[in-house]
């Protein structure tokens, strides 16, 4: 049994820059470090806004520094994803079912290999 | 920069005379936090609820001390008695302690048994550039306090000795691997 990757990984991120909580509030316009911290604690997540202003600041791609939001939404789409398929199965042959099969395979097999990989 | 692979999220701590260096390894090698802690008062009390607190927020699964038993042990009584507190504090979290002997980090990173912690951290910081390169400590002069940051280079060390096949393992859960 393998550990779950953490919710996020903005604290290394931060501390890789030498930053302060504070500096990296100020650098998203806001006052103090409290919200930052709650952040790095996991007890909130931030918004879209939020997430992508830690993406500019720390150089990191979202789906690495929110690598446990990242894990759980891959791992429950690929679950819906399975049902998805069982139920376009039914469907008529047509261009349209052919191209929503074909769509819903590639992002099971990505899903796969996603898997497969390292974290 | 990853250093080793494992299956678990390791934390390590390192007491010194001021407080203690920790250092959250994630399963791929990464260093997921680090830092020192400076603790003032009732040291190893608020060390075991500093390190619980850490507990509660990585949920490692292992976690990682300084041998205090290993002959000889030149730590003084208040942090073998730390090194005891740690022991109950993994076992009541019902996570994995693992002791490693610190010379067994000193040979494989210095690469010989009386590498200096200077020698130690520097190599980290080759290994972590962009997470420990900043925080090498000037060279330590005669006159000079150990700088409070080395500590954090020991707590990255123990981890690695435990890589290099030198550990003993003190307290497993059952049917757990320590791969």
């Amino acid at each position: 049994m393998t550990s779950p990757r953490l919710q996020n990984y903005l604290r290394s991120g931060r501390k890789r820059l030498a930053l302060s909580q504070d500096e990296v509030a100020f650098l998203m316009g806001r006052r103090g470090g409290a919200k930052i911290s709650n952040y790095e604690s996991f007890s909130t997540t931030p918004t879209l806004e939020t997430a992508l202003a830690f993406g500019i600041i720390y150089g990191t791609p979202l789906n690495e520094l929110f690598a446990g939001i990242h894990d759980r939404l891959a791992r429950d789409i690929s679950e819906r994803a399975k049902v998805l398929r069982h139920r376009v199965s039914f469907k008529a042959t047509s261009r349209r079912s052919e191209k929503k099969r074909a769509a819903v395979e590639s992002l099971l097999a990505n899903a796969a290999t996603a898997n497969q990989q390292p974290a | 920069m990853s250093t080793s692979q494992s299956l678990h999220r390791r934390l390590a701590i390192a007491p010194t005379t001021r407080g203690f260096g920790f250092a959250v390894i994630e399963r791929d090698g990464k260093l997921a936090d680090w830092g020192a802690v400076g603790i003032i008062r009732e040291k190893n009390a608020t060390t075991v609820l500093k390190v619980r607190e850490l507990i509660d927020l990585y949920r490692p699964e292992v976690l990682v001390i300084e041998d205090y038993a290993a002959n000889p042990c030149r730590r003084s009584r208040r942090i073998c008695d730390l090194g005891e507190a740690l022991c109950e504090l993994a076992a009541s979290s019902g996570i994995s302690l693992v002791t490693t002997d610190p010379l067994a980090a000193r040979r494989r990173l210095g690469g010989d048994k009386v590498a200096t912690k200077q020698s130690v951290a520097e190599r980290l910081a080759e290994i972590f550039p962009r997470e420990l390169g900043h925080l090498i400590p000037r060279k330590r002069q005669t006159w000079m306090k150990e700088d409070y940051r080395m500590a954090i280079f020991e707590a990255v060390a123990l981890p690695l000795a435990i890589d290099s096949g030198r550990f003993v393992a003190t307290h497993r859960e059952q049917g757990q691997a320590l791969t």
